[in-house]
């Protein structure tokens, strides 16, 4: 599903850069910045600013809920006067794809903000039209910390680099890979005296006892033990163990991409997945479910397992001490399968965001000064954790959140961060500002499935115009038509003896096509 | 005088009308009621699905949170503004379009009507309209709000048939009388078509008030943000994408309610002018249409 949403915003961002670019066209080179000094590793001005002069920059970033957009919060008026750079900020739409829509637009309209952020994939497309500027030159002249950052890490540079080998955004960089995992109620385990699964044969029972044992006690079978609101990917615990993932397209093997959903694995994964569907383990209607079905589910006691992101552990627990106080939910480590150790490829990239420099800026010189500043220890103390004596204290030489952030009344460690006007601009995102978002219990939960995680097919591959229009072409049909089978398979629709007949058809859509398109695109990405 | 006979087939009628429109009025109040009893009740209920028309766990925390939302006075008086400005210039340039092609003696006439037609078969597209509203420097102004959404050519037709059905005599008249062209619009023509004029300005105004798209593309400042902007961030709030860790907040649990709230807020105060301008809206709209 993601990965249909991502698809269509890249066509909608082609759709605007064609006509940006020409409406950049005309004034491109005007890189002049005004007061540089030339000099790299001369960092801070006389009076330990950044800059020498103050000047005024609009930028174009996501919002947050409850963030407050000012130079003058406490949070952000240590930042400003430090660097001074003082931000105009572009009132962005909350919503994701109003933000993407937004975006496009704005970068079709030509007159850009000096500093937009957006998705690795959508600023590189951006930068290789000659919207954003590149960043190389200014990293190597300005840009010590970063550059020690890219030095350090070459996997950052190689995910933030363009094929055309530019870098043209500067990363958010977080400290968590984790993202979903399986969710059960730890309370319906104690009552019927089952331990937390760690294989899919466990698994398997501990569905059925929640099924037949009625765990709810309202004395009626009317569990539903597993559901989820994100459709196939959701059913991701039954399928992984088999040694395939839904979270790749492809996958590679001895140097070879393959297609992951006519990887022979997916057989023996579909037919459990439709056993446990055939029995009633698994919503029917897992198919169509949303999010507030999904959490009826939960508030109606019915369901006791899902899989999901791990801040929803706390969220449902909440959710259903609403109805019953007792409940305790918990997020168990990937199954093992039959012949497959446990791993998960459910992540999150260490990229998140980037922000671009609009090539027709006026100050790049200085905003790649500003961003450094953002990338060095001091900037990174600044923006994980606010203002000395205010927001944070130093014990031991650690960082620590003052009682302020953590013990608000009203709001949640974040939010009150946003509220004092914290935002979320390019640096490396402390591990105790991550920590700082979710409870002790959520925290040790969230860190017993980072060993597990394996890297997955990149997903920061680029194209060129001819390679995507043959993808969009044969994948999406594929994307499709997969989509539609699987699910056919787990509901039993389709018996799975027909599951060559389905690997045939793919096949017939031009799967070679597609995989040497992948194969040269995932060399390059190799290359970077 | 006879007594009124009514005929049993007649009687039938009745019944069977009454009964069918009045399943229709339940079908169109329903969803109303429910958001009503929704904004009213405790969230576990909602997400339970077992809030009907009555409101269940009475709570008014969520209308609480939605008024206290520190933008709300400016967005309302910003909608307000949108609305009656926008309303105003439409309906100025709706007549201006609509009554030159509603005389027969206008040289040219079917080829402007073409033209008018056009926009209602064709759009311009996302991309090249925010060019020119962006060209001609609209963007963050009211301007960028109120210009494109101007004229609709369906309401310019409604309007065009409307004033065809005045009679050309009473022109005529007027003309011999010494009016001018000009003067027979706004003395004769205006004054005849009020209940078509607010209709159409009903029409206009509605769509001006639950505009929200414009509004989100167009404008950079949050001063100017009119109500349905900030009403949807207030819902937003509560949705997450997947790929992002969402934050968590007590203040999730109250968002169904506080979702239902908003819809009520940012409704109720448009829905309230419809009572006072029906006995127009129901003689106009049907009245332009009837020969179109």
């Amino acid at each position: 599903m993601t990965n249909k949403c991502a698809r269509q915003g890249i066509l909608a961002a082609f759709a605007a850069l064609a006509v940006g670019t020409a409406g950049c066209s005309g004034s491109g080179g005007g890189g002049t910045g005004g007061d540089s000094q030339g000099n790299g590793t001369a960092q801070l001005g006389a009076d330990g600013k950044v800059l020498d002069k103050k000047i005024e920059v609009s930028v174009y970033m996501r919002p947050r809920t409850e963030s407050v957009e000012s130079n003058d919060s406490p949070w952000m008026k240590a930042i400003v006067e430090k660097t001074n750079v003082y931000f105009k900020w572009l009132k962005a739409p909350n919503d994701n794809n109003d933000y993407i829509q937004k975006f496009n637009l704005t970068l079709a309209g030509g007159d850009l903000p000096d500093l937009m952020e957006a998705t690795p994939d959508l600023l590189n497309k951006g930068g290789e039209n000659g919207v954003f500027e590149p960043l190389n030159k200014l990293i190597d002249d300005h840009m010590p910390n970063f550059k020690k950052i890219l030095q350090d890490n070459p996997q950052i540079l190689k995910d933030i680099k363009s094929d055309d080998g530019n870098i043209y955004f500067f990363p958010q960089i977080s400290a968590v890979k984790t993202i979903n995992l399986s969710i059960l109620r730890q309370d319906w385990l104690d009552q019927l005296g089952l331990k937390a699964p760690t294989t899919t044969d466990e698994m398997y029972e501990v569905l059925k006892a929640f099924k037949e044992n009625d765990p709810n006690g309202n004395g009626v079978q009317d569990e539903i033990p597993f559901t989820t609101r994100n459709k196939l990917k959701g059913l991701l615990p039954f399928i992984e163990p088999f040694g395939v993932s839904l979270e790749e397209d492809f996958y590679v093997e001895n140097n070879q991409v393959k297609y992951s959903f006519t990887n022979p694995k997916l057989k023996e994964a579909l037919a459990f997945a439709a056993k446990l569907y055939k029995e009633g383990l698994i919503d029917k209607e897992y198919i169509t479910n949303d999010q507030k079905i999904w959490e009826s589910r939960f508030t109606n006691q019915v369901s006791g397992a899902t899989f999901d992101s791990f801040p929803r552990i706390e969220y449902l627990e909440k959710l259903v001490a609403q109805a019953n106080p007792n409940v305790n939910m918990t997020g168990i480590v990937p199954l093992k399968g039959p012949n497959m150790e446990a791993y998960t490829k459910s992540q999150q990239t260490l990229i998140k965001n980037g922000f671009a420099i609009s090539s027709r800026s006026r100050y790049k010189v200085e905003l790649a000064k500003m961003q450094d500043w953002f990338y060095s220890e001091e900037g990174q103390l600044a923006h994980n954790f606010g203002v000395l004596g205010l927001t944070y204290t130093m014990e031991n030489n650690e960082p620590k959140y003052t009682d302020l952030i953590m013990k608000d009344a009203k709001h949640s460690p974040l939010l009150k961060m946003y509220e004092l006007g914290h935002r979320e601009f390019a640096y490396q995102w402390d591990i105790r500002y991550e920590n700082a978002m979710v409870t002790p219990k959520i925290e040790k939960i969230r860190d017993s499935i980072t060993p597990y995680i394996k890297d997955k097919y990149p997903l920061t591959l680029s194209f060129t115009q001819e390679e995507r229009d043959v993808l969009n072409a044969k994948l999406t049909e594929m994307t499709t038509y997969k989509e539609e089978m699987l699910n056919k398979f787990i509901m039993g629709a389709e018996p799975l003896d027909k599951f060559d007949d389905y690997v045939q058809n793919i096949e017939k859509m031009g799967l070679d096509q597609v995989l040497k398109i992948q194969q040269a695109a995932y060399e390059r990405y190799l290359k970077r | 005088m006879s007594m009124l006979r009514i005929r049993p087939w007649r009687l039938m009628f009745v019944a069977i009308n009454t009964l069918f429109l009045g399943a229709v009025v339940l079908l169109t109040v329903y969803p109303f009621l429910f958001i009503i009893a929704a904004s009213l009740s405790d969230p576990l209920y909602i997400q339970q699905g077992r809030v009907g028309v009555i409101p269940m766990g009475l709570q008014f925390d969520a209308y609480r949170r939605v008024l206290e939302y520190p933008m709300l006075g400016r967005a309302y008086l910003n909608t307000v503004v949108y609305t009656v400005v926008g309303t105003a210039i439409s309906i100025v340039l709706t007549v201006c379009a609509a009554y030159p092609i509603s005389r027969r003696n206008l040289p040219g006439r079917k080829l402007m009507t073409g033209f008018i037609l056009l926009p209602m078969l064709f759009g311009g597209g996302l991309i090249p309209t925010y060019l020119v509203v962006s060209a001609l420097g609209m963007r963050n102004t009211i301007w960028a709000i109120v210009i494109p959404a101007a004229i609709s050519s369906f309401y310019v037709f409604i309007q065009r048939t409307f004033f065809e059905q005045i009679p050309a005599e009473l022109e005529d008249a007027a003309k011999i009388d010494g009016c001018s062209q000009l003067q027979c619009l706004l003395r004769i023509i205006l004054p005849l078509s009020v209940p078509s004029l607010v209709t159409i300005g009903l029409f206009y105004a509605v769509g001006q008030w639950n505009s929200f798209f414009p509004a989100m593309i167009y404008l950079n400042d949050e001063e100017m943000f009119p109500v349905q902007i900030l009403l949807r961030d207030i819902v937003i709030q509560n949705q997450t994408d997947q790929m992002m860790v969402d934050v968590f907040d007590d203040k999730n649990l109250i968002g169904e309610s506080i979702k239902y709230s908003t819809l009520v807020v940012a409704t109720l105060p448009i829905i309230a002018v419809y009572p006072f301008i029906q006995k127009y809206f129901v003689q106009g709209s049907m009245m332009g249409s009837i020969k179109g």
